[in-house]
Formats: C-alpha cells, sequence, structure tokens
C-alpha cells in the first residue's frame, strides 16, 4: 500500500485544485468576496496559500526564505504556480527522509523541523481552503465537494 | 524522527483540544452561534467532528464499538475526555500501521471499498481541520478573538 503521506499530499493538491477550477466558473468579481471570520477575499486567500505552500518547501529544503511576494496573479497563473508546486512536494516526498531542515525564527533555531514544515503544509492549505468554501456558501452559491471521499472516487484509487 | 504520520495526528488532537478549550471558556449561549458558510451552531460542530473522527477509527479497526454512542446527547466535556481516549487510539494504530487494512462496506452512496487505509487517515485529517476552521470562523463572525492553532503553536508549545 502507498504511503499514507503521499496521500494525504495528493489529495492536498487535488482538493486545491478542484477549489481553484470551481472558482473559474464564478463572475470574476465574486473573486474579491469576502465574509467575517474568514481570511479575506478569495482571490488573495488563494494567493497566500499557494505562496506559503512554496515558502513550507522551501524551508524544508533547507533554504532561505523566499522575499514577501507584492505581485497580483490570475487564477489560471496561481493554478500554474500550484501545478509546479505539486510536482515539487513529490520529488520531496521521494526523499523525505533525506531532508533535516532547521527552523530559524527571531527566536532562535530548532533543528529536525522537518515535520513541522509537513504539518503545517498539510493544515495550511485545509485551512484556507476551508475559507474560501465558507466564502462561497455564504455567497448563497453551491460549494464544490472537497473532501477526501470525493478525491477517492475520483481518482481511481 | 518520527514518520510524518505520527505529527500529522497529534497536531489534530492538540489542534482540536486547543479549541475545544478555548470554546469551553466561553459564555455557554456562545456554543449555540453560527455563521453563514459554516456548518451549524460550534456544539454541533465539535459534536460531528468528534464523533465522525471515532467513526473513522471504528471503520480502521473494523470494531463499531470504537463509535461514540448518543453523541449528540453528550456534553462537550464529556465529548472532550472521550477525545483524548480515542486519539491515543489513533496514536496505536499508527504505531502499528502495517497491520491495517480495512475496507468500508457498501452505502447507498458508494461502492465496497478495499484498502481503505489511507483514505481513512486522510479523511480524518482533513475531517478535522476543516471543522476546526468552521468553529473559528464562527467565532470570528461572532467579534470573537481566534485561538492561534496552527502547526507553529504546536510545534512552539511542545518546544515549551
Amino acid at each position: 500500500m502507498p504511503d499514507p503521506i503521499r496521500e494525504i499530499f495528493r489529495y492536498h493538491y487535488w482538493a486545491t485544485f478542484t477549489i481553484i477550477d470551481h472558482l473559474a466558473t464564478l463572475p470574476p468579481e465574486r473573486l474579491n468576496d469576502s465574509v467575517p471570520g474568514t481570511a479575506g477575499p478569495i482571490l488573495d486567500t488563494l494567493k497566500h496559500l499557494v505562496n506559503a505552500d512554496r515558502m513550507y518547501q522551501v524551508l524544508l529544503q533547507d533554504q532561505p526564505r523566499p522575499p514577501r511576494d507584492e505581485n497580483s496573479y490570475t487564477l489560471q497563473e496561481l493554478r500554474d504556480k500550484f501545478e509546479a508546486q505539486s510536482k515539487k512536494w513529490e520529488e520531496i516526498l521521494d526523499h523525505v527522509d533525506d531532508f533535516d531542515p532547521t527552523l530559524r525564527n527571531g527566536e532562535g533555531e530548532f533543528p529536525h523541523a522537518r515535520d513541522l514544515f509537513i504539518t503545517q503544509a498539510i493544515h495550511h492549505g485545509n485551512d484556507h481552503r476551508t475559507h474560501i468554501c465558507t466564502i462561497i456558501g455564504a455567497m448563497g452559491q453551491e460549494v464544490p465537494e472537497i473532501d477526501e471521499w470525493t478525491f477517492w472516487f475520483s481518482s481511481q484509487h | 524522527m518520527n514518520d510524518p504520520i505520527h505529527d500529522l495526528f497529534r497536531y489534530h488532537t492538540w489542534a482540536t483540544l486547543t479549541l475545544l478549550d478555548f470554546c469551553l471558556g466561553l459564555p455557554d449561549e456562545e456554543l449555540d452561534k453560527t455563521a453563514p458558510g459554516t456548518m451549524g451552531t460550534i456544539r454541533e460542530t465539535f459534536t460531528h467532528l468528534i464523533a465522525s473522527d471515532a467513526g473513522y477509527q471504528a471503520r480502521m479497526r473494523a470494531d463499531p464499538s470504537v463509535r461514540i454512542p448518543d453523541a449528540e446527547s453528550r456534553s462537550l466535556s464529556e465529548l472532550r475526555e472521550i477525545f483524548i481516549e480515542k486519539s491515543k487510539g489513533w496514536q496505536a494504530v499508527l504505531d502499528d500501521l502495517g497491520s491495517f487494512d480495512p475496507a468500508i462496506e457498501a452505502h447507498e452512496d458508494y461502492p465496497r471499498i478495499a484498502h481503505a487505509r489511507n483514505l481513512l487517515l486522510t479523511q480524518a485529517l482533513h475531517h478535522g481541520n476543516d471543522h476546526r476552521t468552521h468553529i473559528c470562523g464562527v467565532l470570528g463572525a461572532n467579534g470573537h478573538e481566534i485561538p492561534w492553532m496552527d502547526a507553529w503553536a504546536f510545534w512552539a508549545e511542545e518546544q515549551g
């Protein structure tokens, strides 16, 4: 049976692509919608999700943090970025035992942070996908099915 | 280093208890608040999260007794104690993961699923995260502080 971490990451890619593809069917002005209790407008949340996901990859490889990204992106550009990142995750997972990064922050240096970055990447994607779904639901729109059951049946396990 | 799956489940337990303890510190009537786009009240969402989590573990173990009977009639404090026990059960599953190869019997919504181990692990983690975020959404929409409970906070607490 495949490694469960591989399944968890493949779910992470699939759920993010499913959300992006659903958002592409909405009127573009809806991407600026938000509701209280979430992380901000839909497109801003998605950009944050994708950029943070990249940062976790960089930190897991023990490389310096990338500079803050002030650019604006279209949905398609974010999809393309995330597509490249999902391929990068697969490469990382192929050699995950070779990584032993150190977390460096204002409070010091903390070794053996690999599982922190993996846990945060999975949590962070889930958290912000739910924020986006909450906004979609609050707008009275249909919310896409993005649970693991749907992934399982759609991906011919 | 541990296998990352252990940390993902330890985080799942920690985040759920952190959020639950925060909510149990609120006036009781706040637990019946909700917000548009979420799944219901804080109380209902926690009950669903914890009962479903036990259900996934019951399927993993092929042991219906792991489910929580009458979860809807239990208080959140009661469910908190049950969740702590069930979380120990998850760690025991992870310690011996290779010996689990569950099948899920056919349901009106889906056919029989063989080799469902990774499905159940992934769904348990996704489901907990999803509903914790719903509860945080309800808190924020009702003007409450949202507790810091991402993996950075988990790590910081573990590092002491």
